[in-house]
């Protein structure tokens, strides 16, 4: 499974890298391959390509503000959830995201 | 130097705070970093991480919160951090009161400050790795809260 994001939190220091750690971290533990943008104080890192976002299987979101560049997901399935709960619970957010395609796959 | 040397002024760092509660230990360390110069204004800084409080939960589980603001109070990016004796109640994920506090002061303006934010950035995603916060909960000195995160 192939999984792209974007973190994004109000102030821009803290808690949108604490997400993508914790993300990366549980992709990782999951198998998934996952690449991660963080929008912060101090920019956009990490910016996902159209390439990226078009091989992907779901969009997870990990924001507490609008981000930019939202429409680059319109055409992808996609699960958005504040930073907070990427940070408590990971590992259920891998397994939402594994049934959310598998559904969209039999449907 | 490193990431973490770099964030990490020694003068920030606090081990067994006495700390009694929320109030007490943001203003203990506020006051280690405007001794370590990098709040020029203390009252105003506490102000500005109370706003930054009333926007959501800062505890991020495990007995860890990561208070911070951005305030024009702040001279210059940097983080401190405080071990607890006793833990304190704190607003936090999973509802465990919190005995490692890591507060990050975030300068108003990002101009001229852009290599410390980024440093900053780099020290947060470290929090997200559970091995780190496990090494840190058992640190009993100044350079073993510095060793958790190398």
């Amino acid at each position: 499974m192939k999984i792209v994001g974007v973190c994004a939190c109000t102030v821009g220091i803290a808690h949108t890298y604490i997400a993508q750690e914790k993300l990366e971290k549980a992709a990782e533990k999951a198998g998934y391959d996952i690449h991660l943008e963080t929008q912060g104080t101090i920019g956009t890192q990490n910016e996902l390509t159209p390439e990226d976002i078009a091989d992907a299987d779901i969009a997870i979101l990990a924001i507490d503000v609008k981000i930019k560049g939202m429409e680059r997901f319109d055409k992808i399935t996609k699960m958005t959830v504040p930073t907070d709960i990427a940070i408590k619970s990971p590992n259920k957010l891998m397994e939402k995201a594994a049934q959310v395609i598998k559904q969209r796959q039999n449907a | 130097m490193t990431v973490v040397e770099e964030a990490l002024d020694p003068n920030a760092i606090v081990v067994n705070s006495s700390a009694k509660s929320k109030d007490e230990v943001l203003k203990e360390l506020i006051h280690q970093l405007a001794l370590a110069g990098k709040v020029s204004d203390e009252a105003g800084f506490l102000k500005d991480v109370y706003v930054r409080e009333s926007e959501g939960v800062t505890g991020i589980g495990n007995g860890v919160s990561i208070p911070h603001g951005r305030s024009v109070s702040v001279s210059e990016p940097a983080v401190a951090i405080a071990t607890l004796t006793t833990p304190v109640e704190w607003e936090s994920l999973d509802d465990e009161k919190i005995s490692i506090v890591i507060l990050f002061a975030v300068t108003d303006s990002t101009e001229g400050a852009q290599d410390h934010l980024k440093m900053l950035s780099e020290f947060a995603k470290k929090l997200g790795d559970d091995d780190v916060l496990d090494s840190l909960k058992a640190a009993q000195s100044v350079h073993e809260v510095i060793a958790a995160f190398e």
